[in-house]
């Protein structure tokens, strides 16, 4: 039996004006040819039928359109839901889910993520990852105050432990297509904040998640990064930084 | 000024809050105000960031009048994969 070469795709969630995108796919490609790189694009519909681009998606979501993300309980549920049939048509084995404001440092970035995922025998592996039932965690005591969140883990997993509850970013995390597919299915009956709804969702689904080693201080969203500290990070190990905030809307300022 | 308060509170956490120490490593997790009112223990403040677990702590003697609450660091999951191949 031979087995086939991974097919990565990553999904790069935006907004930005369609010139901005044109940039930042040309410069995931740059660093990863072998990649299939997605838009999933939340900005004007106008603007996302002037996108040029080979795969793109449309995502028409009000709950991705938040402006307070944890309180509003901001879902990317509706960028699974809208890439999910293009990713099953292209046979993607694993997927990337990248926001725009997270930049590669690293060419061949894919091999270093899927080395991951092989060396923890993972089918997900995100940033800031934690098993969050028994703590303070803000988002969890402000879920948990809904008994429809609990009760939800209840009817859809298939561990003998349903409390357990995780958190992740969102943004950086590496799928199993397998795992992807199956998450972009849920249609929970409450809003759900993605840091909990995407890990949560897939342990209960049965798949193993694990955070990645050493690279959390390089995702951390409170931490705005600058095109001139780039080197520096590469030198400390990161694959990718976030978020470094208006870095394609300038022409010129990347290689 | 709600910007401003929220720095003065940050500072004054970061010089006089209560350490937080993990009581299984011993390694400082960050600082805090740590309040009791009404019944219950408010952690106000925390700089470290990352999700605090209460546990109560345990005592080299029996002791009946006085049991001291800390905390620990959240764990990464480590479950296996129950999918069928």
């Amino acid at each position: 039996m031979t087995t086939l070469p991974p097919i990565v795709a990553t999904v790069l969630l935006t907004h930005e004006p369609p010139a901005a995108v044109t940039r930042m796919v040309t410069h995931w490609l740059d660093h990863d040819p072998e990649q299939v790189v997605i838009v999933a694009y939340g900005g004007p519909a106008d603007q996302s039928s002037m996108l040029e681009v080979e795969h793109a998606v449309h995502v028409d979501d009000p709950e991705l359109r938040t402006r307070d993300h944890p309180r509003e309980r901001q879902s990317y549920l509706g960028v699974f839901a809208a890439a999910a049939p293009l990713l099953e048509k292209l046979g993607v084995s694993h997927v990337h889910l990248a926001e725009y404001d997270e930049i590669p440092l690293v060419r061949g970035l894919n091999a270093r993520l899927l080395e991951v995922l092989s060396r923890e025998n993972a089918d997900v592996a995100g940033h800031r990852l934690n098993q969050v039932e028994s703590t303070g965690h803000p988002h969890l005591t402000y879920h948990r105050h809904d008994p429809a969140f609990m009760d939800y883990w209840d009817t859809i997993s298939i561990r003998d432990d349903r409390e357990v509850v995780l958190s992740m970013l969102g943004c950086g995390s590496f799928w199993k297509a397998e795992a992807f597919l199956a998450v972009a299915k849920l249609r929970p009956p409450l809003r759900i904040y993605l840091e909990l709804m995407l890990p949560t969702a897939a342990h209960h689904l049965g798949f193993r998640v694990r955070p990645f080693p050493d690279q959390d201080r390089f995702m951390a969203p409170e931490v705005p990064k600058h095109p001139e500290e780039f080197e520096d990070f590469r030198r400390q190990g990161a694959l990718r930084i976030h978020p470094v905030k208006g870095y394609w809307s300038q022409p010129n300022v990347h290689p | 000024m709600r910007a401003s308060l929220r720095k003065l509170g940050n500072l004054y956490i970061r010089l006089l809050g209560s350490p937080i120490r993990d009581e299984e490593t011993g390694e400082l997790l960050g600082r805090a105000l740590i309040v009791v009112w009404r019944g219950r223990v408010h952690v106000v403040g925390f700089t470290g960031g990352m999700p605090l677990k209460p546990v109560f702590c345990s005592q080299d003697k029996v002791v009946y009048w006085r049991q001291s609450l800390g905390f620990i660091r959240a764990t990464p999951p480590d479950y296996p994969r129950l999918r069928p191949e």
